[in-house]
């Protein structure tokens, strides 16, 4: 069989143009990781089943293993590094580190993503299966009930979960997101 | 002047040292050294064999050889033999019957999902591709996973040629809680349960689970002449080290290594030797979970060194989640027979508790299944017996308080029918039978479960339970409540550390220790910054780099209990040092002072005349003061001639709704009070009992890797149909400590959480489900199926 060709695209990734020339076969995930060599996205199942590698694609979540990245040409990607780094941490990365909402770290990414996510989501009004008539600017009041349900894509095993809860009930006291 | 730390450390609830690195994603993982090497770094991916039995008849490799990118496809017809040299004595977390599998040197197959061979390619996307294009062919035998057929045979005996049961080969090493043995009798167990006022009889199953953390295993290796260095997921570096020195038969490392396999330290037979260099090298700064699957250095880590030696280029290998089912081990099978028996009072008179147990056919594994029942409540008649069952699966191994977990759920779920049988509160019954000592007499050095129970019964709210089952009813929900102990051994084994203090006022702490999750880095910075008198952030802790002095493994809850004090003992150490050149030195305020006179307290050297602080101290030295220790027992603690037996204790309540209508199960609150000694960081240990308690409601409800019995293969083998637990499932939970300093065990009296967070959870979870609905589920997982 002939070698697949390359196709070209550009990606923003954290507000960078990338200019790529990528098999076409290979996932966002991957790009991120090996081509860009931006790690803060994990890999954990690679099928869509543990959200460790959310990232923002065009200011949605998405599990980025599931996504080509040839089809992300003239789209916007924020991962994690794009959120926040050690020094300048995003106030829901504080608020992951303040009420421990992880151990080991590998899912933790994801779920800042996913959590930074469901704020702008839960702001603008988008239901869940907890509350279909969530209305826009109720993201301060999200029950715990709500949050579990909207973080439900990103399996932590180390069972961090209270925590992650706790991060978000706080975040979203305190974060104004951007209106979708 | 240089900055102290005047309040105590340890015992302060402490935010993670590597908290900001872990939310932003900047731990660096084993995979993600990748980022180190360019257009160098190759990409290996597996070819896994379907046939579950049999041998390799033919492999094809010639389209994936000619696929682009595509540098080499290793098969056992094309790798190199391999010495894969035997330790002089093996390591705990290694079966001591059989023999590792070695893919790619024999063409033979004893599980579907077998690693059959390696696609070595320039870039992932072509490894992947070019692996679907092998062909293997496998002169297929007949495969046998059927646990419950299986158990029901003959035991084996040396005429049969592959024998179906059989007591382990090696079992205990003495009498110790530690140790498998086959059988242990107490009393007259028999007679004592057929004449008993009230006895239980149950069957137990609990079926495969697998340690799934969410990081997969991986491994990057280089070669550099004959010096390997491998970033690996692991939680044990030294060990792993070990192994790939006798796996390339590396013989100055293994003599170096023979030595510390005996537990001696590192730096001291470099110092004997003469060795300066290491010629394998493993280096994991991050452990993303593990629960016990990096206990063990598996085939995958061995074939990626193997391929970057043949290509003479790194090579990085990572493993699908489909291949975590099958390659790095899973919590066997088992099947568990328990009869209790007590008087009219509720005292237990016999307790009989057997266990059949799956490993696979190249290697014994063995787990502490009825070792709880050994030492969890006063018994005057006791027998366990313990049978292993090879089947045509991997090697199974441990899983977060392997043994311990199953068995004492079997144990916890027959006392709750024993109480029901009785009709006694469940909580009355366990109070009753608290024990003093382990079955063999030994007592036991510090146990505060009474207080436990009754911080639990509070929290939960136990006083209001009605006795009946299916009497409390909420709306569309029955709800229930209900109870188990827990019990996990203490254990401890030598370690070693280095401190090393800077004229710059900070210090450096290395151990070749691990970190998944529980929070390592931050405790071991709070115990050397508790020792040393500084605040913490002028303490930085290293680990994961088996050029650091010697840890033992990271799992059996021992990190804490080993490295913590070799840590202080470094700290200790390295003070001591100070001392020395201080009252030496004309310029210190402690000059010509006896160092026996001279004590540290909160920074500062004080001595008879004056006084300055440790960090002036070594600042006026002008060089670094370094030390080394090495502290604790050759062997596992557990092994050792002692005068006490070392657990910890603790109880699980759990309240549970089963939906009336579907059956549905769903845990809505769980207190978990354990008596684990001191507690060094509170955050990080409530941390690792919620942790624990979520996998133990996983295994409670929805956890179970099924295997088709017809092709011998996991039909659910991914993160989708193998349910672990959401957030949506995870309810509310607390966690409280009670108890006292062991310092019958070591120095800084912590006995360790993260197993003993696990054990316990499914059965107080079963038990609730029981009080809920009336039906008592044998079988885990407790699916609604089985609820309605
Ligand atoms: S790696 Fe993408 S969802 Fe698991
Ligand atoms: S922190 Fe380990 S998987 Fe979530």
């Amino acid at each position: 069989m002939s070698p697949p060709s390359t196709v070209s695209v550009t990606i923003t990734v954290n507000g960078e143009a990338q200019r790529l020339d990528l098999d076409p076969r290979a996932s966002l995930l991957d790009t991120l990781r090996l081509g860009l060599d931006l790690n803060g996205t994990k890999k954990g199942c690679n099928q869509g089943a543990c959200g460790a590698c959310t990232v923002l694609l065009d200011g949605e979540r998405v599990n980025a293993c599931l996504v080509l990245a040839v089809t992300c040409d003239g789209q916007k990607v924020t991962t994690v590094e794009g959120i926040g780094m050690p020094d300048n941490l995003h106030p829901l990365q504080d608020a992951f580190v303040e009420h421990d909402g992880f151990q080991c770290g590998y899912c933790t990414p994801g779920q800042i993503v996913s959590g930074v996510a469901l704020l702008a989501e839960a702001a603008s009004g988008q239901p869940s299966v907890v509350d279909v008539d969530l209305s826009p600017d109720s993201a301060a009041q999200l029950s715990d009930e709500e949050i579990s349900e909207r973080m439900s894509g990103n399996i932590c095993r180390c069972g961090a979960y209270p925590g992650i809860r706790a991060a978000l009930r706080q975040a979203a006291q305190t974060i104004q997101p951007a209106r979708a | 002047m240089t900055t102290t730390q005047t309040t105590p450390i340890i015992g302060q609830a402490t935010r993670r040292v590597t908290g900001p690195l872990k939310v932003s994603g900047q731990a660096t993982y084993a995979a993600e050294f990748s980022k180190d090497f360019g257009p160098e770094l190759a990409h290996g991916v597996l070819v896994t064999t379907m046939a579950a039995s049999g041998r390799i008849s033919s492999i094809d490799t010639e389209q994936a050889e000619a696929a682009p990118g595509v540098v080499k496809v290793f098969t056992h017809l094309n790798a190199p033999e391999l010495p894969y040299e035997e330790p002089v004595m093996r390591p705990q977390v290694q079966p001591q019957v059989g023999d590792p599998l070695r893919p790619l040197q024999t063409d033979q197959i004893f599980f579907s999902g077998q690693t059959v061979a390696v696609v070595v390619a320039e870039t992932l996307e072509q490894a992947e591709h070019a692996a679907t294009l092998v062909r293997v062919t496998v002169d297929e035998t007949a495969a046998d996973t059927d646990l419950h057929a299986a158990h029901q045979r003959p035991e084996a005996d040396e005429k049969q040629d592959t024998p179906r049961v059989s007591a382990p080969k090696k079992p205990a090493e003495n009498g110790k809680m530690t140790g498998r043995p086959s059988d242990v009798t107490v009393g007259d167990p028999d007679a004592a349960f057929e004449s008993a006022a009230h006895t239980v009889d149950l069957d137990v199953e609990i079926k495969t689970l697998v340690n799934h953390p969410i990081e997969p295993h991986a491994t990057i290796a280089w070669w550099e002449g004959n010096t390997l260095t491998v970033h690996d997921k692991t939680q044990w570096v030294d060990n792993a080290r070990h192994k790939l020195a006798l796996a390339f038969g590396i013989r100055q490392e293994e003599i170096d290594l023979k030595v510390d396999a005996l537990n001696t330290v590192k730096d001291a037979v470099e110092g004997v030797l003469g060795v300066q260099e290491s010629s394998v090298r493993v280096i994991t700064p991050f452990t993303g979970g593990g629960f016990g699957s990096g206990l063990r250095t598996w085939p995958h880590t061995f074939l990626t060194a193997m391929a970057a030696r043949e290509l003479d280029r790194p090579v990085r290998l990572v493993l699908t989640r489909a291949e975590m089912f099958t390659s790095v081990g899973h919590r066997p099978h088992n099947l568990q027979r328990v009869r209790l028996a007590a008087d009219a009072d509720g005292r237990l008179q016999s307790v009989i508790h057997e266990g059949w147990q799956e490993t696979s056919l190249y290697e014994e594994y063995t787990m502490n299944l009825l070792n709880t029942t050994r030492m969890a409540y006063a018994t005057p008649n006791l027998r366990t017996t313990y049978r292993l069952v090879p089947l045509n699966i991997q090697t199974p191994t441990s899983m977060r308080a392997p043994g311990e977990c199953s068995g004492a759920h079997a144990l916890e779920v027959a006392m709750d029918a024993l109480a029901y049988e009785i009709g006694m509160d469940p909580l009355e019954l366990r109070r009753r039978n608290n024990a003093t000592h382990d079955v063999q007499g030994t007592p036991f050095s510090s146990k505060h479960l009474a207080e436990a129970y009754d911080l639990g019964a509070e929290k939960i709210g136990w006083a209001d339970r009605p006795l009946a089952p299916r009497s409390m009813r909420d709306g569309d929900d029955w709800v229930g409540l209900g109870v188990s102990s827990t019990f996990y051994p203490a254990n401890r084994m030598k370690a070693s550390a280095s401190a090393r203090l800077l004229p710059d006022g900070t210090a450096q702490v290395h151990s070749a220790a691990s970190d998944m999750g529980p929070g390592t880095y931050v405790s071991m910075t709070m115990v050397a910054a508790d020792t040393l008198g500084l605040p913490l952030d002028k303490v930085k802790f290293a680990l994961g780099d088996s050029d650091f002095p010697h840890a033992p493994v990271h799992g059996g809850s021992m990190t804490m209990a080993s490295v913590g004090p070799a840590v202080k003992a470094a700290c200790e150490a390295a003070i001591q040092a100070v001392i020395e050149l201080a009252v030496d030195d004309d310029a210190s305020p402690l000059a010509g002072a006896s160092a026996d006179d001279v004590r540290l307290e909160h920074g500062e050297l004080i001595g008879p005349g004056g006084r300055e602080t440790l960090m002036a101290a070594v600042a006026r030295h002008g060089e670094p003061v370094e030390a080394t220790a090495s502290l604790g027992p050759n062997k596992l603690q557990a092994l050792m001639p002692s005068d006490y037996a070392f657990h910890s204790y603790g109880c699980v309540f759990a309240r549970v709704r089963v939906d009336a209508r579907t059956g549905e199960p769903r845990v809505e609150k769980v207190v978990a009070v354990n008596d684990v000694g001191k507690v060094i960081n509170p955050t990080t240990a409530a941390s690792q009992t919620i942790g624990g308690v979520v996998m133990g409601i996983g295994m409670a409800l929805m956890e179970e890797a099924i295997l088709d019995p017809n092709f011998h293969r996991y039909a659910n083998d991914t993160l989708a149909e193998y349910h672990a637990l959401t957030n949506r499932d995870a309810p509310e939970i607390e966690a409280h400590f009670v108890g006292e300093p062991d310092y019958e065990l070591n120095p800084l009296g912590a006995r360790g959480v993260g197993e003993i967070a696990t054990v316990g959870t499914s059965s107080a979870v079963v038990n609730a489900i029981y009080h809920a609905t009336g039906a008592r589920v044998l079988s885990l997982p407790a699916t609604l199926d089985k609820l309605l």
